[in-house]
């Protein structure tokens, strides 16, 4: 990914000096870091600015909000910006600008439906870079500059449209520096090299963070219990995981995950961190405890997403924001998706907390109260897995 | 009322007082059907068939009866405890107790066993030599769903008819009607309501199952897939099993029907079927093919018919639901919407503020099942012909299939969906109201509960 290592440089193509102007504004936030004050005035001015943008560079978006009769003149808080159902990038073109023009096309994974995969277009990734960067340092790192990266994951020569590759090739880049390696190649999960480069870490002494996804921890959890592997990687190690199983691995609880980690690698749990990150999405959440320590707030696991960002929780049947501590759909704003909406509407439940938000699962668990059938449990029945 | 009610358990006030409010334990069980089967063989085993008919129908006319107090009860207590609304529940009780009527009752023993009077002793059969008697189990435990508000009745009026004692587990998000039902026959006659008990367990209580089964002689279970297979592993060999599992409905409208001066009462009534008990019966349509070539295309017709999802929902809103229901339901009007936005030619008819009703115009005509709660989808179709492959893949689960056609293209496409488990063809409008001797899910319900004895001359 060219873009790494060219900070600043905005790709001046067709889309005209006002993107320029926004994706400067975007940075600017983006640079006053992860715990600039929270101001909520501003994200509203440069909310509404991205939509206006939006609303008039993207046809399709514009239908949707049309619909709504939410037009940059009638909206005035960036609540009122109608966020995208993630559904529409497997439907619509969502890109401001031609296709052809975009640096980066990332795309879902399909599970669903390998027919249907959701297409996210960039046309800088300067912006997703430096979101990405400046909020995995502030909550996997905050007490310490760089760390050998193990990465559980795949180059994005191998996986091109995969943001998450390319998310962790960017962190592996800018942090990095005192080692990284990919360990799922062609032929999937290095375990071997993975096992033995461990094996190094706990006995050079020397910190490392291992990172990836939750799928693939699980796949090198069971390949310690079943070769009888035991690591103690040294103190200030630590690991973030993301993504979830989807069918690539058993489905194990995140606490569970965790007390496998601590058992096998010996990484304890208040060094596990959890992201959660989207193929729509330019910004990352965590659910850092490293983060929550180093900021000395309270112990309690919850996701926060970036100050260039806002989650919320809606109340499906009004689509109206859910009071805290009752479940809804998980609604995020991120500066960051200047490329195509601001605002995405997931299919995750989830809870606001006093901090952010706990994500509670994928929408589709639903289950018929009787002998009627829907469709997930139809695709239960037919042995297929609902993502 | 009284306190038993509000468990949603009906027994013996002997029993009722030494249970409390603890929960069941196998011990309980083996007691209360110890006094089950007792009560049985001092009473119920020895009354005339048409006896039974007679109390039967004198308590289901109680329910009837203008202003009756049991479906005012019921109605405001299903309406607090479930998601319906207490109009939906007043329609679905009221409809279904009207089937379990002395005709209806007298339908059900002719068609399923010719001669009732078998139940009370040898008899003649009809073509077969030497004379005949059916029998019941003398114990019957019924696990009951709450999908469909007074489907115990159905169930109870079964095990009654073939003279057996029930012992029924109420559904966990319904736990009121049954116990009310039993109440209602022991107001008429209490020596009958004595092989009756409502016992609400937790669902799959190993123990208490285990209990139930191996002193019951039938076993009768509506719910998941899942919970029916569970339910069978654990039913003793030998003990007969009838389960009703997930199923999947369907209405069919063909060109003939599509008048313009009638188009309204016909969407009217599909939107009847598609609504009534938030779709959640097993004989609610998930999706509605309306043959091409008609006065009405296809497309309009879905427009007609969230016209009168519309005001069905006026009169009968669509219950609460989860947040789960909810977001499922905006996670398909989503996917329609921007189907539509592509201009793929489908179309979003929907209720514009909350989830209330959903109509989608899709123009593949893959069957496709409903996220449920009044979400339905209307495809077009070239011809009849084309069903058959199209519900191929969903074979295992079909079940109702309502139809607006001409009496011969109805048999002809019936004689296509019959191999395919199809278990019956009504008009639309009936869908949600299968009377008492219907083929549930393609089988008699009478005879899978007797064993037949016959004397040979």
């Amino acid at each position: 990914m060219g873009n790494v290592g060219r900070e600043g440089v905005v790709s001046g193509m067709t889309v005209g000096e006002n993107t320029a102007d926004l994706r400067r504004a975007i940075l600017e936030v983006i640079g006053k870091g992860p715990d600039q004050p929270r101001d909520d005035e501003a994200f509203n001015a440069l909310a509404l600015r991205l939509f206006a943008y939006q609303f008039q560079a993207n046809g399709p978006y514009r239908k949707f909000c049309e619909r709504r009769g939410r037009t940059p003149d009638a909206v005035r808080s960036w609540l009122d910006i109608p966020p995208v159902p993630i559904a529409a990038f497997k439907e619509l073109t969502l890109a401001c600008g031609p296709e052809e023009q975009a640096v980066a096309c990332f795309m879902t994974s399909g599970t669903t439906n390998p027919e249907k995969r959701g297409k996210h277009y960039h046309f800088t990734l300067d912006v997703y870079d430096a979101s990405a960067q400046t909020f995995f340092e502030a909550n996997v790192l905050p007490d310490t500059g760089r760390l050998p990266l193990l990465i559980l994951g795949s180059p994005p020569d191998l996986m091109p449209h995969s943001s998450l590759s390319h998310y962790l090739w960017v962190l592996s880049c800018r942090f990095g520096g005192a080692g990284r390696s990919f360990y799922i190649g062609k032929d999937g999960l290095e375990a071997d090299r993975l096992v033995a480069d461990l094996r190094g870490a706990e006995q050079a002494g020397t910190a490392i963070c291992v990172l990836g996804a939750s799928f693939a921890f699980v796949h090198i959890l069971d390949v310690c219990e079943g070769r009888g592997l035991r690591f103690r990687l040294p103190p200030g190690s630590r690991v973030m995981d993301t993504g979830g199983f989807k069918g690539r691995s058993r489905e194990v609880p995140q606490e569970a995950l965790y007390r496998l980690i601590g058992e096998h690698l010996g990484v304890p749990a208040d060094h596990c961190v959890n992201m959660y990150g989207m193929t729509e999405l330019s910004m990352q959440c965590y659910d850092s405890p490293l983060r929550r320590r180093h900021l000395g707030r309270r112990e309690v696991r919850t996701m926060e997403a970036p100050p260039w960002a806002r989650t919320i929780i809606l109340d499906p049947e009004t689509l109206a924001v859910a009071p805290e501590g009752e479940r809804g759909i998980i609604c995020h704003y991120d500066l960051a998706n200047c490329s195509s909406v601001v605002g995405i509407l997931t299919e995750d439940l989830g809870v606001a907390t006093p901090e952010g938000f706990q994500f509670l699962g994928r929408v589709g668990g639903a289950e018929s109260r009787g002998c009627s059938v829907s469709v997930d449990e139809m695709l239960a029945a037919a042995g297929k897995s609902p993502a | 009322m009284n306190s038993n009610d509000e468990r949603g358990s009906f027994l013996p006030p002997e029993i009722q007082a030494e249970a409390g409010a603890g929960r069941p334990t196998a011990a309980l069980v083996a007691e209360v059907a110890a006094g089950l089967s007792a009560a049985r063989e001092a009473y119920l085993a020895r009354l005339p068939v048409a006896e039974i008919v007679e109390i039967l129908d004198r308590s289901v006319g109680l329910w009837l009866e203008a202003g009756s107090p049991w479906l005012d009860a019921a109605c405001r207590r299903i309406g607090a405890t479930t998601p319906y609304s207490e109009a939906m529940v007043r329609v679905g009780i009221t409809r279904l107790l009207e089937g379990c009527r002395k005709d209806g009752l007298l339908t059900l023993l002719e068609a399923e066993l010719g001669d009732p009077e078998v139940l009370d002793g040898f008899r003649p059969r009809p073509g077969a030599r030497g004379s005949h008697r059916a029998l019941g189990p003398a114990l019957t435990t019924h696990i009951f769903s709450g999908n469909v508000p007074g489907l115990p009745a159905v169930s109870l009026v079964h095990g009654l008819l073939v003279k057996s004692a029930n012992l029924g587990k109420p559904a966990a998000d319904e736990p009121v009607f049954a116990a009310l039902f039993a109440r209602s026959i022991a107001s008429v006659d209490s020596r009958l309501a004595a092989a009756v008990a409502i016992l609400p367990w937790t669902g799959g209580d190993a123990a208490v199952e285990a209990a139930a089964f191996a002193v019951s002689e039938a076993v009768i279970a509506y719910g998941s897939d899942d919970s029916i297979e569970s339910i069978r592993s654990r039913v003793p060999p030998g003990v007969r099993f009838v389960g009703h599992g997930h199923r999947l409905s369907l209405a069919v409208i063909g060109r003939e029907a599509m008048d313009p001066g009638r188009v309204a009462s016909l969407a009217e009534r599909v939107a009847h079927d598609v609504s009534l008990f938030d779709q959640q019966g097993c004989v609610s349509p998930h999706v509605v093919y309306v043959e091409r070539g008609g006065a009405i295309p296809p497309e309009a017709f879905a427009e007609r018919l969230g016209e009168a999802m519309a005001v069905f929902e006026r009169r009968m809103p669509r219950g609460r639901l989860t947040t789960e229901e909810g977001a499922a339901i905006r996670q398909a009007r989503a996917e329609a919407e921007f189907s539509e936005l592509r201009g793929d030619r489908d179309r979003l008819f929907a209720s514009p503020a909350g989830t209330a009703w959903t109509v989608i115009y899709e123009v593949d005509p893959a069957f496709v099942s409903s996220c449920l709660n009044r979400v339905v989808r209307v495809k077009g179709l070239a011809d009849l012909g084309d069903l058959p492959d199209l519900l191929r893949p969903v074979s295992r689960h079909l079940q109702t299939v309502g139809v607006a056609l001409s009496p011969e293209r109805r048999n002809r496409l019936a004689d296509l969906l019959a191999p395919l488990g199809v278990c019956r063809v009504c008009p639309v409008g009936e869908m949600p109201h299968p009377p008492l001797h219907w083929h549930h899910d393609g089988g008699f319900s009478l005879l899978p509960l007797l064993k037949w004895t016959a004397i040979e001359e």
